[in-house]
This record gives structure tokens, sequence and C-alpha cells, in this order.
């Protein structure tokens, strides 16, 4: 089954607490440690999050986790790490309030996730094909 | 030497869906198909399958079974105007809806010595344990439902009723009751929302009982819910089926579900109204006998050989 969350970080420690966290909550993740990994995890995985870690990468691969944001269509990106470096993603590659600055907050990672899902379930809802999601709504298992 | 048999659960989670319709029409069919039929009406209660078959001079019901007036089920057994297919009828006793524990495994017993190739139990609405305990004893469960969003709920919620049911027989035979504990918090998956999907809780149960996380296993390797999806208008209600097989697979690891689906079909309210099954002389192009006709087919492939 595809994860509707993938994480991307260097920092196992980081990765480990939202795996388990996102896990508590009911919610699959998979989590990658390269950039290309990432990349590659997107396509294959259609996800309905990404979670970018930039803290401990290189400026080349910040400026790629930038662009691959930038190419995101279906997929929404929250985006981790120092203040300097998260704000020059907000607005332009991430939709404001998803750029979550340093200290680490794991808790309000996992609400934005939700977030983002219950937006996802009630567009597919108006979308009209959305009697699984009504199902799954009514039963608590969104 | 007493005959295999092949007993059969048409149960209907939500009441209204078309269930003892499809049990007295299923019957006709599968007797059409030269097997020997008893049909009893379960709806314990509320019994009405007699009316459906249009049966009016009624010499004895289930009330003679449970008020001990006859010594065994099979003295109540009457026979139909339709060859190879016999009924039990329902009773309407004060209190029969809420049958004594001892009284329910009497009753199981019995209809499990009836002689006959096929035994079709129409059961009541709702996820009462007394139709959930009918439904264990059946090779075969056939849940009923409409391709609306409050049938199917209660489809899936009953579904995952029966395992949880299942689940708590077991684990009460065989398991500490560690096992017992982990089922309650998975009941109460909000505030436990790491045992929402029954892959959490295999995991869970794992960690505490490794032998009675594998007989968990096999119980839902080996539990093959029939989800037949009456009144079918459009493809979209058509489609109703697969969403629940997709929410058992995702959600309660149930791999083996069957889907069918029966048209709607204006022959059916025609022949409730004249008290007459569909099946007994179906017009020309019903789409409901038609689909009634391939669910007892697919039942008589599925009955396994003796």
């Amino acid at each position: 089954m595809s994860s509707p969350v993938i994480i991307f970080s260097a920092d196992r420690l980081r990765t480990g607490i939202i795996e388990k966290l996102l896990k508590r909550a009911g919610i699959e993740s998979l989590s990658v440690s390269r950039v290309w990994e990432a990349g590659e995890a997107i396509v294959n995985n259609a996800p309905h999050v990404v979670i970018f870690d930039a803290k401990n990468n290189f400026r080349g691969e910040i400026n790629l986790l930038r662009n691959l944001c930038r190419s995101l269509r279906e997929t929404a990106a929250i985006v981790l790490g120092d203040r300097p470096i998260v704000d020059t993603f907000e607005g332009e590659a991430v939709q404001e309030g998803f750029c979550l600055a340093d200290p680490f907050d794991p808790e309000l990672i996992i609400s934005k996730v939700k977030e983002i899902l219950s937006s996802k379930a009630k567009e597919k809802r108006l979308q009209g094909d959305g009697l699984e999601s009504d199902l799954k709504q009514f039963l608590k298992l969104d | 030497m007493k005959k295999e048999k092949y007993i059969l659960a048409i149960v209907g989670p939500k009441g209204g869906v078309g269930k003892t319709t499809i049990s007295a029409n299923l019957a006709i069919a599968l007797a059409r198909l030269g097997k020997q039929v008893v049909v009893v009406d379960l709806d314990l209660g509320a019994a009405n399958l007699h009316s459906i078959l249009g049966l009016r001079d009624i010499k004895f019901t289930l009330n003679d079974f449970v008020l001990n007036r006859v010594k065994n089920l099979s003295d109540i057994v009457l026979d139909s105007s339709i060859a190879n297919l016999k009924i039990i009828c329902g009773g309407d006793v004060p209190g029969i809806a809420n049958l004594h524990y001892q009284r329910k495994l009497k009753l199981i017993r019995h209809i499990s010595w009836l002689e006959s190739d096929i035994v079709l139990l129409d059961l009541g609405a709702g996820a009462s344990y007394n139709v959930i305990d009918f439904l264990i004893i059946a090779q075969e469960g056939l849940l009923v439902t409409t391709p609306e969003v409050p049938s199917l709920l209660n489809a899936y919620s009953f579904i995952k009723t029966l395992i949880y049911r299942q689940f708590t027989f077991h684990f009460k035979r065989t398991e500490p009751s560690e096992l017992l504990e982990l089922l309650e918090k998975a009941k109460d998956f909000e505030a436990n929302p790491h045992l929402k999907t029954m892959e959490g809780f295999l995991q869970e149960a794992e960690k505490i009982d490794p032998e009675g996380a594998d007989a968990a296993k096999r119980i839902l390797r080996n539990f093959r819910p029939i989800v037949v999806v009456n009144r079918v208008l459009t493809k979209k209600d058509a489609n109703a089926g697969n969403v629940i097989r997709n929410l058992m697979s995702q959600y309660l690891n149930i791999e083996s579900s069957i889907i069918v689906t029966i048209r709607e079909d204006q022959a059916v309210k025609n022949a409730i109204a004249k008290l007459t099954p569909v099946m007994i002389d179906p017009p020309r192009g019903s789409v409901f006998s038609q689909d009634i006709n391939h669910i007892a087919g697919m039942l008589c492939e599925l009955q396994p050989r003796p």
C-alpha cells in the first residue's frame, strides 16, 4: 500500500520521533534520508503530505528540496529546519503556515499533517466520488 | 447416516434492506437446483418469512419449540408448496427476541441436527449477539445491504462486531486475559488510534502472545463474508460492494470477501403485494430472478463436497 506521508530527513532521531507519532495516530509513513530518494518516493507513492526536514543539509541539497517543493502538484509540503532556511521556502514553495522553524515540535508537525489529510478528504468528497471517504468519516477511520 | 449439511445465514444489519425477500427467493432457487432445503425464520420477534412465501395456515412455529410444546425442532418443520423446500416458521411469543443463552444453545444444537442438504437461516436485523451467534454456526454468511451510506455503515460495523465476537470466544477459551483487554481497548480506537486497524491490533497482540495473534490471523483468513448489495440501480450503486471490500481489507485484514449484487426490479414489489415470491413465476426478463439464480449457483459451487 502506498504511504500517505513521506518523511525526508537526514536526522534519524527526528525521523524516528515523527514516524512514531504518526503511527500512534494511525497514519502510515515512509522515511528517506537522501534528496534523490525523496523525489523517487514521491513519484512512486503519490503521497498526500511530504515532510522535508532541511536540518543538516548542504546548500545544494536545500536548493534541490526547494525545487522539489515547487514541482509538487497533488502533494502538500511541510518544511522543518532553522528559521533562516525555512523562511526561504514560505510562500514561494510551501503554503503559508506549513514552514515550521526549530525548536523541533513533533506534536505541531502531526497536527499539521492531520489538517492536510482532513482537508484532502473533504476535497475528495466535494469532487463527488466520495462514498469511501464518507464511510471512513462516519466510521471515524479517516 | 446423517447428511452433510450446508448452513447458510442471511443477515441484514439494517432493517428493510430486503433480507427476508432474498431468503425466501434464494431458498426456492436452491430447491429448484435439486437441493433439499429447510429455511428457518430466525428473525426472532419480527418473523414474516411465511408471509413472503404466501403461507397462511401454519400448524407450528418456533413458539412451539421455545415453549417446549414439541421435543425436537424437526417436529415443527412444515412442507411448502414448492418441491424440496421446507420451512420452520418464526415465533412471536413475548421474550423470544431476547432468547436465554441456554435456549439459544439448544436451538443451535437442534438446527445442526436438521436433516437437509441446505439449512438457510433468515436472521433478524441488527448486530445483537443473538444474530451474531446464529451467524457464527453457519458455513456461509450472506450480509445484505443496500448501496446507501447508512446501510453500508451498518454492514461494516456488523462485520467488525462479528470478528470481535469470534476473537472474544477464542481468547476466552485459550489465551491469557491480556488479549481480551487489548480487544477492549481496540473497541475504543479513538482513545487508542494505534489499534484503529486490524494490523495495529495484530502487532500489539503479537507482543503479548504470538500464538494468540496467530489464532486471530487464522480466524481472519478463514472468514469469508458474502456481501450482497441489493436494489442496485446504477454503476455507482454496484461499486458500493467494492468500497466495503476495500474497507474490510484496509482496516480489518479481511481479504477473501465475496461481493454480489442484486439489481432493482419492480417484479419484487409486485410479488410482495401478491404474497407470492418472484421465483415462483418470474416475469420474463426479471433481473432479480437472474441475480438470485446466479447467487444460488455460486453457493452450490462453494458448498464443500462430502
